[in-house]
């Protein structure tokens, strides 16, 4: 973009004491040199005079305090540069206060409520403490959190669910930032679980939104599941098992039997909709052995070895 | 062009009219396809959580068994098998030292993956390797009646490091294709890059059918006729899992056909529906597709 040339910002506006219903407002903003989406809001509300609420402070993607969406996609203002066309709205799944301003009390205390410290029981060294890099390994880019809440925003389950069904990804960082430290010594397996981590559907948006280029996925979810499976803690464990027990006798996975060895009897459940499916052609009870089978097996049987 | 074909348990078991499809298009267009046929499980995301040193050793399998079929790339029609092979050629084609451990394990059965194949997905595959001008060509029957409503699915545009291919949040490869290749319209609609909740199907099903519900509920208020997926697990989901998901936020006064990707560039490139399996569907699409001149 040239310097000075109209940027189109259409702004969400809501007052409630005011307003029934949410409404936009468009207003227009000159380009100026590495200008961001906060530079836009802080023009309109300096130069142009308009009169609404947003939050910003540091300007520099370390308080996480200044989140909205932008088209569409949520983003810290402060730090993401300006489109020509913007509508700029208020986070999802937060509750709307007013303008672009979300209720962040529910988030908070959720994290607070997580007891998101480090808990020692026995004595230990004293600071600073032995710790190597290895160790630290699975928790280092964790601490990088600073509790935007774009995850949480972006997270389908939190839109079906609520941050009471499921505290969303925010959440499980912080969560994970310690569960995983090698010198935490807390009984979090049931407060893992408790959180709904397995309503994740691991869509990977949360990794995609976050502005510290945190795997919120892979480093913090994944590994936590696993957690929370090796230790039994979660009631539906033994799905993760069946499915490798399958692959070991066929190679490929059919659903029928899978579902057989998870249920058990119960599989009786979804027998509507399995003999629609069989009826359609679309399920098959007994399935071709895949021709690489001994292969997979051995390789799976040597890598379950090695651990 | 020889292309490795890996169609995943999903097409295999499940949505065979996508994996027949699949093979229909290809073929009609000109490009060389190598089934991979003793490739099985890509381990989905059960058995990443399971074992993660499993999961990477089977991709890396699968990989160089694309390798030893001499193919330039290698296909496939399951989103997750994409990125569960995405998150295998992430670590083996930079780190030398973990290829040359997967390839102790390999070596047993006389194999050797040596870094170099990379996946494509079918838009990949229709958008940059075929192209504008031979699929212009190629079409016969443009789709100007037909208001889809594309859904991506995650696992093909995320992480966006793996792929390069489009924004992450707000992808458009397929809505493009459809404009541009076939004429066809689009509808926007809020929740394009949202999730149809297959991987809890099996542990928390009531999540899985509410993303259903609430994607179904979105395309048809915005006057979509059917949904494209390139994906068999999105379409398990939405398919399979439709009338199950809308009777339990009780709206039962509609139905959404699912139709594959692979289905609809078949029948825009001249290739007759009866070939194309649209009656394994749960939610049949042929009553739609006859009254809009199939």
């Amino acid at each position: 973009m040239e310097l000075g040339e109209k940027v189109e910002v259409k702004l969400f506006r809501f007052d409630p004491f005011v307003d029934k219903e949410p409404h936009y407002e468009i207003y227009e903003v000159p380009y100026q040199s590495k200008m961001r989406v906060l530079g836009a809001l802080r023009y309109m509300a300096d130069e142009l005079g308009v009169e609404f609420a947003f939050r910003d402070y540091c300007g520099i993607n370390r308080c996480g305090c200044c989140g909205v969406k932008v088209n569409g996609v949520p983003m810290l203002a402060c730090w993401e540069p300006i489109q020509p066309k913007m509508v700029i709205e208020p986070l999802d799944n937060f509750r709307h206060i007013k303008d672009l301003l979300v209720d962040r009390d529910e988030f908070d205390a959720l994290i607070e409520g997580l007891n998101p410290r480090l808990v020692r029981k026995n004595p230990y060294s004293g600071f600073p403490e032995e710790i190597t890099h290895a160790e630290m390994l699975p928790v280092f880019r964790l601490v990088d959190c600073i509790e935007c809440g774009l995850c949480t925003s972006a997270c389908p389950s939190v839109r079906e669910l609520g941050l009471k069904g499921f505290s969303g990804p925010a959440a499980y960082v912080k969560l994970a930032m310690r569960a995983l430290d090698p010198r935490d010594e807390g009984e979090r397996d049931q407060v893992i679980v408790d959180n709904g981590i397995f309503h994740c559907i691991s869509c990977l948006s949360c990794t995609e939104v976050c502005p510290q280029g945190i795997d919120v996925f892979r480093d913090a979810i994944e590994p936590m599941k696993r957690l929370a499976v090796s230790r039994k803690a979660y009631k539906g464990y033994k799905t993760f098992s069946a499915v490798r027990e399958v692959i070991k006798e066929s190679g490929d996975v059919n659903p029928m039997v899978l579902i057989k060895k998870i249920r058990g009897v119960w599989a009786v459940r979804d027998l509507v909709l399995a003999v629609k499916l069989g009826f359609k052609g679309k399920l098959t009870i007994t399935q071709p052995a895949n021709p690489g089978v001994s292969e997979i097996r051995q390789i799976i049987e040597v890598m379950e070895e090695k651990k | 062009m020889r292309i490795a074909y890996y169609p995943g348990c999903e097409a295999k078991m499940v949505a065979k009219e996508a994996h027949k499809a699949t093979k229909v298009v290809v073929e009609k267009l000109g490009i060389e396809l190598v089934e991979l046929e003793n490739a099985g499980c890509c381990g989905s995301m059960d058995l990443r959580i399971d074992s993660m040193d499993a999961t990477l050793a089977l991709n890396g399998r699968i990989l160089a068994l694309a390798e030893e079929a001499k193919a330039y790339k290698l296909l496939t029609v399951c989103n997750t098998c994409a990125m569960n092979l995405n998150t295998a050629i992430s670590i083996y084609n930079k780190d030398e030292v973990a290829r040359a451990k997967l390839n102790e394990t390999l070596s047993v059965y006389g194999r050797r993956y040596n870094g170099t194949m990379e996946v494509i997905t079918l838009p990949w595959l229709l958008l940059r390797l075929v192209g504008f001008v031979s699929m212009r060509k190629a079409t016969q029957k443009p789709l100007n009646h037909l208001k889809i409503a594309p859904f991506y699915g995650c696992h093909m545009i995320r992480p966006m490091k793996f792929y390069g291919f489009e924004n992450s949040m707000k992808p458009s490869s397929i809505d493009v294709m459809i404009r541009e290749f076939f004429d066809g319209q689009t509808v926007n609609y809020i929740g394009k890059s949202s999730c149809c909740g297959f991987h809890t199907l099996l542990t928390e099903e009531k999540t899985s059918t509410s993303m259903v519900s609430y994607l179904l509920r979105n395309t048809v208020t915005s006057g979509a006729d059917c949904i494209v997926t390139p994906c068999t697990q999105c379409h398990t989901s939405l398919d399979t899992y439709q009338q199950k998901a809308l009777k339990a936020t009780s709206e039962n006064d509609f139905e959404v056909p699912i139709i594959h990707l692979s289905q609809l560039v078949a029948l825009a490139i001249g290739i007759p529906k009866e070939q194309l399996g649209f009656e394994k569907h749960m939610i049949n699409p042929l009553r739609l597709l006859e009254s809009k001149g199939f």
